[in-house]
């Protein structure tokens, strides 16, 4: 069965205003464009807007890029977002993230393949998505563990896939597989 | 107790204090915001995202307000429901309106595009696909680019509730004495 349209259509280059096909380009130089951003530029504004956040989010959580793919893979799965999962899969294989640890990570809890510091992000990834309340030990732990910048750096990272992958739902976005 | 401490612009660098500047330009600086400061990247894109909601989401300042504060509804964020309510008031929102949000369905003040919008909201904030028939009402109604704002508003907010829930932000503050229509249900 042939999965329904998206909601509203995927947009290339030339369709945006000449003044948008700056952020195109901008967005372009660092791979290809996602179907998520062809569908966020139906509205150009609102595209540079929150893929510059994106880039702040991904770019700065202020935690390793492996660790980075760990917590976005992670939210994918607490999300079942597909999308998000062949997405980010690419980019965490591109970057080196240890194999093992991606096969671990539906029960990382119970694996030994995490250091500390992967546990207590992953534990708080896993509050996040859930929209569950921060337990007064994973507190203590960020704390020990992470700077003031780090926590507030990890929350928007997650928070920020959990926003994607609903956007992506709504409006019927499928993965591009190779 | 907040999850980290609020900061002040004193506490910014120089070239952060700018960022600190341009939200304040807008109004006192919200709680959240001065915890979000921590990362004064991240609270500058996060708030610039929120200024290109707030001002080019294509529906007027009343309905959008109305749209917020469906989402905060759903979200039982009492922070954000406080913060809001009187930014409502005084871009014209009514109070018999705020009052009838959270039964919207048996209302009668809402017109046919506010209902469309509010349930295509509860839809978005329920998670996963819409029915057509939402989204096609929604299309009645609003462009694309406006159908596309309306969602990332919604999921913009639906974030912002997530972030002061895990920070802990007083949901008293700022306006502690407007009551919460969920306790009512």
């Amino acid at each position: 069965m042939t999965p329904a349209p998206a909601v509203l259509p995927l947009l290339e280059r030339i369709d945006l205003p000449s003044a948008a096909q700056p952020i195109w380009d901008r967005i372009a130089a660092r791979g290809p464009v996602a179907p998520m951003i062809k569908v966020l530029a139906n509205h150009p504004a609102l595209l540079e807007a929150y893929w510059q956040l994106g880039v702040e989010v991904n770019d700065e959580p202020g935690i390793p890029t492996t660790t980075v793919h760990l917590l976005g893979l992670r939210t994918c799965q607490l999300d079942q977002s597909e999308y998000g999962w062949t997405q980010r899969l690419k980019k965490a294989h591109a970057d080196g993230v240890d194999p093992a640890k991606i096969a671990a990570l539906d029960d990382w809890s119970h694996s030994t393949a995490f250091d500390d510091d992967e546990r207590v992000l992953l534990a708080f990834t896993d509050h996040l998505a859930a929209r569950a309340p921060l337990a007064a030990s994973l507190r203590a732990e960020l704390g020990e563990r992470f700077a003031p910048r780090q926590i507030v750096g990890v929350a928007m990272l997650v928070l920020y896939y959990v926003m994607n992958h609903k956007y992506v739902d709504v409006m019927k976005i499928r993965p591009v597989h190779q | 107790m907040t999850l980290l401490p609020p900061l002040d612009r004193g506490d910014l660098t120089a070239e952060h204090q700018a960022v600190w500047d341009e939200i304040a330009s807008y109004g006192p600086v919200a709680p959240k915001l001065k915890i979000i400061a921590h990362h004064p990247d991240v609270l500058r894109e996060y708030w610039r995202l929120g200024v290109v909601l707030n001002e080019q989401v294509g529906l007027d300042a009343p309905t959008m307000n109305l749209l917020v504060m469906r989402t905060s509804f759903l979200d039982r964020n009492a922070y954000c429901w406080r913060q809001r309510v009187p930014k409502a008031l005084a871009v014209g929102l009514s109070r018999a309106k705020i009052d009838s949000l959270a039964n919207w369905e048996i209302s009668d003040l809402f017109s046919p595009s506010e209902r469309a919008m509010l349930a295509y909201a509860d839809a978005v904030v329920g998670g996963g696909e819409v029915d057509d028939a939402v989204v096609d009402e929604m299309k009645r109604y609003f462009p694309s680019s406006t159908l596309l704002a309306i969602t990332i508003l919604v999921l913009y907010y639906n974030l912002s509730h997530r972030l002061v829930d895990v920070l802990d932000v007083d949901p008293a503050a700022g306006n502690g004495d407007e009551p919460l229509p969920w306790e009512a249900l």
